[in-house]
């Protein structure tokens, strides 16, 4: 009697157990809600996210595509960390070429609310090598490690790069020549205005956009619009050359002194627009100024500095608190050379209102005027350097209100050039025109799918590679950028060639392969088709 | 109780329902949409200097504190400053309505002339071919969508011929010293010619029919025909004694229609690019710029108000038997 | 009492030529939308893609193109002479050109072909799954390859029957005295494209930058910078060659190494062609054509955006062939597409017929809202009076402040896009001119002896209102739910053209938002003017409806 009941007892556990794993094993894999923009901010992004959905859906994932205002997503992304996929891009500015900031957003300390791993990718063998190549000097050493990275994350898979899409500019050749072409920035460079030659009556560049800078105050301003407008009449002590290596600019010289000291030599003979000569107070009022404000946009820029000294009448040195390799190339070629006398009275620069915000720099072109919203224009300052070469008198910039208003200005001869790319729809009617000519650069930027690995059932790196294998990539270049885009490989663009990693693992459009790994992890498919958790 | 009267108790509701909005618009605002510091910093900002930004808005505070804040910035004329601009919102707001003005009423201004004659017309020549064809017509325009006829627009006249320029409100660069220099231009006006007649041809429809109808009810009265045995002439008795008599809805109709037209139409002025308090709404709704949406819906809700209130007023002027209650 | 009033109305209609014309257009509109399905010819967002042989000439200084040279894609083309080519392509297609006309050849064979070379008295074509045919003495016979791999391309030496093929996998085969044998490559990257100036030397490229180099017995890798696929390689002589690939890529060998050569395109290159010393073509995917003319790559433009794959050059004339399945964007009107297609190959007779359900949705829904909530608010408002009325009034001009579309905007952000959104904001705030127009009618119609009549008889207020008033303001009611029929498709249209319309549901206006999205509509008269005409359509004959319904609530109207 006993055994009898313990054997029955055996039995409810066997079954209970059975029928526990039985649930398990049923269960769904919950609905996926893939966010992206609208239709309206980008068609791309939007018709992208559907085709995303359509190749996931086929293989019996659930898939709700969510279209949000670009606001939305940001906040949903970065702020709450409330998503399971997010479609986003990173844009490729200049300062970005160097590996540091697009490898660091798969690093595990980025993986907090707010900064820049909202997926939460968490890799110590990753970690430890972004660690080691931010430290690397030796530039053949730190790139084996930036590509092991790059090999890393391919790998496994944390998001899934889709498309690196071409930055598409146009300009009039029958009023200007002789066009800067600049990786990522295209032709609204800080080149094109100092070499652009007029090849009519007409020497004012004008350019059209529907992009307007949110503030020119230095010390606020935190959009590409305003530092690309900004950067015309204020100098810097580097300028990035076209083929993105840092040139002296406003410095004559840079001496490294050893790996925390560099000595710049401030060239001589300078002059603020308003006339006063620029010294190396300025630069180190400048630094020292935006270090003092704290501004937060540069604070990365600024923040290995411990302090900028005088040495002598032209040269400033910098102290760095550790080795910092994008020195150069990324501080000293963004932080604008501010006049003293102009701003060390300005307690609370950020409170200034639009008609108080001083314009005073000593850049190759002078403030001239600016209609928000309609029109911008700066000349050229005759006492500059570099004033023998430039051909034009001013730049002027007309804002329309989209795209299409930019487009209808450059086809009617209103424009001379774009700052703003233009949409695949618009490409070949431009290039029908006899007097446009479209140029296309590639960019190092990125648009990325990023699944938050802390949800079910993106914490299993087979289902991420089964996800990527079902993503039809060619189909979204050749289709919805018209072939002006390759398809996303790494976090390092292909043009970036000296980092990018040809050889990282890829996964080509083959939903047969990505059936295949799901069954291998185990998951089953229900007699819907819908896919299930592995049970056992 | 006399006007005075009158006038205080419409002024205290009008309060009131601005209140209601205001309170209503904050609420929607603050619990709906994202928070702001994140469209106004660029990607990959750490958390405190995102509370830093916060808290030069003042948006760290408790909500209530907030709302008291925002009634009492309102009533003082405070409106803020926009996310976006880093500018007050009270000039921002303020040109785009100009802007916004000098399109509509123009728009509406010759939506009702030309509607209004249309419609004397139209009733005069009841039963006939004409009155057929030009109220099908009407009706058609007021039913073909602005936007749509403003691509046509654009496509023919614009793109195509080439005769009128098809976004913005004047050709930069421009010089002027004030608004009203802006726009005392020939190229203002090759500017505002298109969505101005896009805007035009949808509004002519009802004072059209309006003036139609009213027409034919005021036709059957009796001095009418005391006009006619005076011998006067058909066209002088429609439009000087009939049509006078006929006004009294078409003004009515007017002024609501001018009140709405404050938000602009949202739709004409996207597709004309034209520089409206109706886009700027668009943009700032996107951009969760929350107190420059927040003061341009305010102020096409104070317009629309307004406009009520006087044309109430007009309205006793106009036709003698209203009497203020 | 009711049913008198619906007769009334009826009859109303009928009378008037025009309010039926509403009526049938109304009734065909639903038909329409209830049938989508099957009145729409195609999934109104698939994107429509064709497949089709379509060969590119280049003769005496202008391109020629003859759009529909068989049914499928044309991967290798190849010129014997002036007047004879060959050109093969997926399903066995083996097409060949002469005296003017191009005749398809019958092969035992359906695999997909990928590459072709023809001499007088032999033409060789290879491709997947180890596919070799060979044409000698006007006979087609299938070779046994030495491997099943795929193999991409296939080069002749000139004045010779000795011949290279590339494929999968870093295949190499050579037919050396009429016998296929398979070399060594120490390659394991595909070979796409081989080209034999002489019976000993040639090159091979391939996937990830592979250059090969045959010197006539052996393949020797030669190392080029890069990373890039290559797609095409053609080598006049020994120390000249070049090579294009992927993202625009072109390389140039002179004598002893590679360089690369900066063009003006960034797409993908696949056929090259050096047609002189120092000139030369290449052709590419979405139509693209370089031609080198002094040192500088410019791009020559077809107007034509279809995808180029194969080509080959003699004597000054060009041939080039294609084309993938390509995406038939911004078709105009034809037989397959009666409205013409969107930039991305949809079909836009389709999403107009789609279309016509928002637009019935919202605008019934949405009027039946305004209708219920407008005419019970007047009513009571009318009949009670006093604080009642006070209330609700204050409530209405409350509405009447609040603009539509930015209401509706803010509204739709707040939530997500939907119709259901527009319905609630079009019903939410276009109630109050039906609630003061029916208030203003009960008001006088309270005042009527017959409601006196019904309060003495001991009749409660409701029934009052809904048995002895309601039906008098019926008419009126109808009339308001016209007029709001209107004005909810025309809201609709124009949220949705503002981009606030659900994703992926097609109404009229968001097929016009994307007309304008896309840049295209300045020129794709056939994107906007279905979409624009069907809302016009629709409102006026609501419109016309209405009128008819005017004369009954205010038959001085009628008198004509």
């Amino acid at each position: 009697m006993k055994i009898f009941s313990v054997r029955w007892l055996l039995v409810l556990f066997v079954a209970a157990v059975f029928s526990l794993t039985g649930t398990v094993f049923a269960e769904p894999v919950p609905e996926i809600e893939l966010i992206t923009t609208t239709e309206a901010y980008d068609p791309i992004r939007y018709e992208t996210a559907f085709m995303v959905a359509e190749g996931w859906e086929g293989l019996g994932f659930q898939v709700n595509v969510r279209p949000m205002e670009f606001s939305t997503i940001l906040d949903r992304f970065y702020h709450e960390q409330d998503f399971d996929a997010t479609i986003l891009g990173w844009s490729g500015r200049v300062e970005r070429l160097d590996p540091q900031h697009f490898l660091g957003t798969l690093h595990g300390d980025q993986a907090d609310l707010g900064a820049n791993n909202p997926g939460g990718y968490v890799n110590p063998d990753y970690d430890n090598l972004f660690e080691a190549q931010m430290r690397e000097f030796d530039v053949d050493a730190r790139r084996a490690m930036v590509l092991e990275m790059q090999a890393i994350a391919a790998k496994e898979a944390p998001l899934d790069v889709l498309y690196y899409r071409d930055e598409v500019n146009a300009y009039n050749h029958e009023r200007f020549s002789n066009f800067v072409v600049m990786a990522g920035e295209a032709i609204y460079n800080e080149w094109t205005p100092l070499q652009v030659e007029p090849l009519t009556e007409k020497t004012v560049l004008t350019i059209g956009t529907p992009q307007e800078p949110d503030t020119i105050n230095p010390l606020a301003s935190t959009s590409v619009w305003g530092w690309k407008f900004m950067r015309l009449y204020y100098d810097k002590l580097v300028r990035l050359s076209p083929d993105i290596e840092p040139v002296p600019w406003a410095a004559e010289e840079l001496i490294p002194v050893d790996d925390v000291t560099l000595d710049v030599i401030v060239r001589s003979g300078m002059l603020f627009h308003d006339g006063e000569p620029v010294t190396v107070e300025d630069v180190q009022f400048t630094f020292e100024y935006y270090i003092e404000k704290d501004f937060a946009y540069f604070r990365p820029f600024f923040a290995p500095i411990e302090s900028v000294e005088i040495v002598d009448e032209n040269t400033v040195r910098f102290h760095l608190k550790e080795p910092f390799a994008p020195l150069v190339t990324v501080t000293l070629s963004q932080l604008p050379i501010l006049p003293k006398h102009v701003w060390a009275d300005i307690e609370n620069p950020a409170d200034l209102t639009p008609d108080q915000i001083p314009t005073v720099g000593s850049g190759p072109f002078v403030f001239d005027r600016y209609d928000r919203g309609e029109y911008k224009r700066i000349v050229t300052f005759e006492d500059h350097f570099s004033a023998e070469d430039i051909k034009i008198d001013a730049v002027e910039y007309r804002v329309y209100a989209d795209s299409e208003g930019v487009f209808t200005g450059l086809i009617t001869g209103e424009i001379d050039m774009t700052a703003w790319r233009l949409e695949p729809g618009q490409i070949p009617l431009a290039e029908r025109e006899e007097h446009i000519t479209v140029v296309s650069v590639p960019d190092f930027g990125y648009y990325h799918l990023t699944y938050n690995l802390r949800r079910e059932p993106f914490d299993d790196v087979a289902v991420r590679q089964a996800l990527a294998h079902l993503v039809d990539k060619d189909t979204i270049i050749t289709v919805l950028l018209e072939g002006r885009g390759e398809p996303g490989t790494s976090v390092i663009a292909p043009i970036n060639a000296f980092w990018h990693n040809p050889d990282v693992v890829r996964y080509p459009y083959d939903p047969e392969r990505a059936r295949e790994i799901l069954e291998e992890a185990g998951y089953r498919w229900d007699d819907e088709g819908r896919i299930l958790f592995p049970g056992d | 109780m006399g006007m005075r009267g009158y006038i205080l108790g419409r002024a205290v509701q009008i309060l009131l329902t601005l209140w209601v909005i205001l309170t209503l618009l904050f609420f929607l605002f603050r619990l709906g949409l994202p928070d702001p510091t994140l469209a106004l910093i660029s990607e990959g900002l750490s958390p405190e200097d995102r509370m830093l930004v916060a808290e030069r808005f003042g948006l760290g505070r408790p909500l209530w504190q907030q709302y008291f804040i925002y009634l009492r910035n309102v009533m003082s004329g405070e409106l803020g400053t926009s996310f976006h601009y880093k500018a007050p919102v009270a000039g921002i707001v303020g040109e785009k309505f100009l802007n916004t003005m000098v399109l509509m009423l123009p728009a509406i201004l010759v939506a009702y002339g030309i509607g209004q004659l249309l419609g004397v017309l139209l009733a005069w020549k009841r039963g006939t071919r004409l009155e057929f064809t030009g109220g099908s017509l009407g009706l058609i325009f007021r039913s073909a969508p602005m936007f749509w006829t403003g691509m046509l627009f654009i496509m023919v006249f614009g793109i195509s011929l080439g005769w009128f320029p098809t976004s913005g409100m004047r050709t930069l660069p421009y010089e002027a010293t004030g608004f009203l220099d802006k726009i005392f231009t020939l190229d203002f006006l090759r500017h505002l010619f298109l969505p101005m007649l896009v805007i035009a041809l949808y509004y002519a429809g009802l004072p059209m029919l309006i003036m139609r109808n009213t027409m034919l009810e005021v036709m059957g009265e009796d001095f009418i025909e005391f006009c006619k045995a005076r011998g006067l002439s058909m066209r002088r008795i429609m439009y000087r004694h009939a049509a006078r008599n006929a006004l009294l809805p078409i003004v009515t109709q007017a002024a609501i229609t001018v009140g709405l037209a404050v938000g602009g139409q949202v739709v004409v002025e996207v597709v004309f690019s034209w520089p409206g308090l109706g886009l700027e709404m668009l943009q700032a709704v996107r951009t969760s710029d929350y107190p420059l949406a927040q003061a341009s819906f305010m102020l096409m809700a104070v317009m629309i108000l307004i406009l009520n209130f006087a044309t109430d007023l007009v309205y006793g002027k106009l036709d003698p038997r209203v009497v203020y209650s | 009492m009711r049913f008198d009033a619906l007769r009334v109305l009826w009859q109303t209609i009928r009378q008037d030529r025009l309010a039926l014309f509403g009526v049938v257009v109304l009734c065909c509109l639903i038909v329409i939308a209830l049938f989508a399905p099957l009145v729409a010819t195609h999934d109104p967002t698939a994107m429509n893609h064709r497949v089709e042989g379509t060969v590119f000439w280049y003769r005496d200084g202008e391109w020629l193109i003859q759009e529909s040279v068989g049914e499928w894609t044309l991967n290798a083309v190849a010129f014997f002479d002036e007047e004879n080519a060959i050109a093969v392509g997926n399903h066995g297609e083996v097409l060949q050109y002469s005296a003017g006309s191009w005749e398809r050849e019958e092969v035992p064979t359906t695999a997909q072909l990928h590459g072709v070379a023809f001499r007088e008295d032999l033409v060789v074509v290879v491709g997947e799954k180890g596919t070799i045919l060979e044409k000698r003495a006007g006979a087609w016979v299938k070779v046994h390859a030495p491997v099943d791999a795929d193999l991409f391309a296939v080069s002749l030496a000139p004045g010779s029957r000795k011949a290279l093929v590339a494929g999968a996998g870093g295949t190499v085969l050579r037919r050396r005295n009429d016998i296929w044998e398979k070399l060594e490559t120490g390659a394991a990257e595909d070979l796409l494209a081989v080209s034999l100036p002489a019976e000993e030397t040639g090159f091979i490229v391939g996937r990830r930058n592979v250059i090969l180099h045959y010197d006539g017995e052996n393949l020797h890798r030669q190392m080029v910078m890069g990373f890039r696929d290559l797609y095409d390689v053609h080598a006049p002589a020994e120390n000249q060659a070049l090579a294009v690939g992927e993202r625009g890529t072109i390389l140039y060998f002179t004598g002893n190494s590679w360089s690369t050569m900066y063009g003006p395109e960034a797409r993908d290159l696949r056929g090259v062609r050096l047609t002189g010393e120092d000139t030369a073509v290449a052709v590419g995917s979405h139509g693209v054509i370089l031609r080198l003319q002094d040192g500088q790559w410019t791009r020559e433009d077809t107007g034509y955006r279809r995808h180029l794959r194969g080509m080959d050059a003699y004597e000054g004339m060009l041939i080039a062939s294609g084309t993938d399945p390509y995406v038939n964007s911004l078709a105009r009107p034809s037989q397959e597409h009666w409205f013409g297609t969107t930039h991305l190959g949809r079909d836009i007779y389709s999403q107009v017929v789609y279309g016509s359900r928002a637009a019935l949705l919202v605008g019934f829904l949405a009027a039946i809202m305004v209708a219920v909530i407008g005419t019970n608010v007047g009513l009571f408002a009318g009949y009670f009076k006093g604080r009642v009325d006070g209330l609700l009034m204050r409530v209405v001009d409350i509405m009447y402040a609040l603009p539509l579309e930015p209401f509706a905007m803010i509204l739709v952000l707040l939530t997500r896009p939907g119709l259901a959104i527009i319905i609630f904001a079009v019903g939410l705030l276009t109630w109050r001119t039906t609630a003061r127009i029916i208030r203003s009618q009960v008001l006088s119609l309270a005042a009527r002896p017959f409601v006196k009549a019904a309060k003495v008889a001991g009749a409660s207020d409701l029934r009052i209102l809904y048995i002895h008033i309601a039906p008098n303001i019926l008419p009126l009611a109808f009339l308001q739910l016209a007029v709001s029929v209107a004005f909810a498709i025309t809201a609709e249209a124009t949220l949705s053209f503002l981009g606030l319309g659900p994703p992926r549901i097609y109404s009229w206006g968001t097929i016009l938002h994307e007309a304008r999205l896309s840049g295209a509509w300045r020129t794709a008269w056939w994107w906007i003017i279905p979409p624009g005409v069907l809302i016009m359509i629709t409102v006026v004959s609501v419109f016309f409806i209405s009128r008819a319904l005017e004369v009954l609530t205010n038959p001085r109207l009628g008198k004509r």
